[in-house]
């Protein structure tokens, strides 16, 4: 998976991802292809391929603070600028709860 | 019934951006973006050329108050964060007895629940004067510390220390601002180094908001009062992200909460509460009668909420 790939998602596509559902679905497509990408990162080690059913605190061992990091790690993939500012301790505790959260809570970048 | 009778405040000219100080002791630029996107802070207040002594000093000066009554001060306490903050046979607020005339008074650090120590120190200044058979006693609780190491800059993923001082005068019978509870929940399977122990800063974060809440309830219930009685919460400035968490789950708003000095002072040790009191009183945002919550924190880990009537 390359950068440019992640990137191409634009501040236009964000915005109007929230009007459509199915750009939205695309949208967290690519938010789902960003956190398994980032997520090594972040953790300094690999992760399993299957994420679906792992709960990122207990499994994996993130923090809230990691996983927030996390996010802050999307946002430069993507392009993106997400609402951190709302973000509850169970939106973090997992790939599906944190890629509905991100999909949700796009902002105008600065 | 313990009161605080007055609260000075000296913040350090001297403003750092997290990210200066995050290139003097190496933090990551994802660390610095956490600490500016998620947990609000920005500027750090520091005297990088001050010791210990000039920091305290300058909060006891900062103190009108205490002028014309040094002599009825009874007990001189450094409500402290740091076990260890200078070398022995140094010993800043035996200096500070000299200088301000505090001749009458037993002077001693109160330590041990790390940066939620002052509200320990008002407490135990407020039973020390109740005993002491003289109404017109009084305490002089300081707090603030120098981040001279690495440890004693940063919080891993969580906040980064400054240096602000202050120094509150307590009675035993004052009526300004009257102590009404005070709860402590000490967490020793928390104690540990985090900077260095992954599996228990995880821990230690986890348990973290739960932990508060509950103290925060049972100050209240101690109190006889209810969260939407009180008019404001002064928080420790540790960050702005677990307070708006911590708001989201007691359904409290995070408006009423005084997060001012996050981003333009920072988590300055023990020393927040009275920092966080001073913005409140001179903010004009608490009116007699209101009642306020103090909640603090220490790693080790110590949590406690405190109620006062002002």
């Amino acid at each position: 998976m390359s950068d440019s790939a992640l990137s191409s998602v634009t501040e236009a596509v964000a915005t109007e991802a929230a009007a459509t559902g199915a750009v939205d679905a695309e949208l967290r497509g690519r938010i789902v292809l960003g956190i398994k990408d980032a997520l090594p990162r972040v953790l300094g080690r690999e992760v399993p391929e299957d994420l679906s059913n792992v709960c990122f605190f207990d499994d994996l061992s993130l923090t809230s603070a990691s996983t927030i990091e996390l996010v802050l790690e999307i946002e430069e993939l993507l392009d993106i600028q997400v609402d951190v500012e709302k973000i509850a301790l169970d939106d973090l505790s997992s790939m599906d709860r944190l890629a509905d959260y991100v999909a949700g809570h796009l902002v105008e970048q600065d | 019934m313990t009161a605080l009778e007055a609260v000075a405040v000296h913040l350090p000219p001297r403003l750092e951006s997290i990210e200066d100080v995050g290139a003097r002791i190496g933090l990551t630029p994802r660390q610095l973006r956490l600490f500016r996107r998620f947990h609000g802070l920005d500027q750090i207040r520091l005297d990088p050329d001050g010791t210990l002594l000039d920091l305290l000093d300058a909060a006891v000066r900062a103190l009108p108050e205490l002028r014309g009554n040094e002599h009825r001060v009874r007990y001189l306490l450094h409500a402290r964060s740091m076990p260890v903050v200078v070398p022995y046979p140094l010993n800043p607020l035996h200096q500070l007895q000299e200088r301000f005339g505090l001749t009458h008074a037993n002077a001693f650090t109160v330590t041990q629940q790390a940066c939620a120590t002052s509200l320990l120190a008002v407490d135990l200044a407020g039973r020390l004067l109740a005993d002491d058979g003289d109404p017109s006693a009084l305490a002089l609780v300081l707090a603030g510390e120098k981040t001279f190491t690495r440890d004693a800059q940063v919080v891993p993923e969580t906040s980064i220390f400054a240096e602000a001082s202050a120094a509150c005068l307590i009675s035993s019978g004052g009526t300004r601002d009257r102590v009404l509870s005070y709860v402590v929940r000490q967490r020793p399977e928390f104690d540990g180094r985090l900077a260095e122990d992954p599996e228990l800063l995880n821990r230690y974060l986890r348990e973290y908001q739960p932990t508060m809440i509950e103290t925060i309830g049972a100050a209240l219930d101690q109190a006889g009062l209810d969260l939407s009685e009180i008019a404001l919460l002064l928080p420790h400035n540790v960050n702005q992200a677990s307070w708006r968490m911590i708001c989201r789950e007691m359904d409290y708003p995070v408006e009423r909460v005084v997060l001012d000095n996050v981003p333009s002072v920072g988590h300055s040790f023990a020393a927040d509460a009275f920092v966080n009191l001073r913005t409140a009183t001179t903010g004009g945002t608490l009116r007699p009668g209101d009642h306020y919550l103090i909640a603090a924190a220490g790693v080790g880990a110590t949590f406690s909420a405190m109620v006062i009537r002002h």
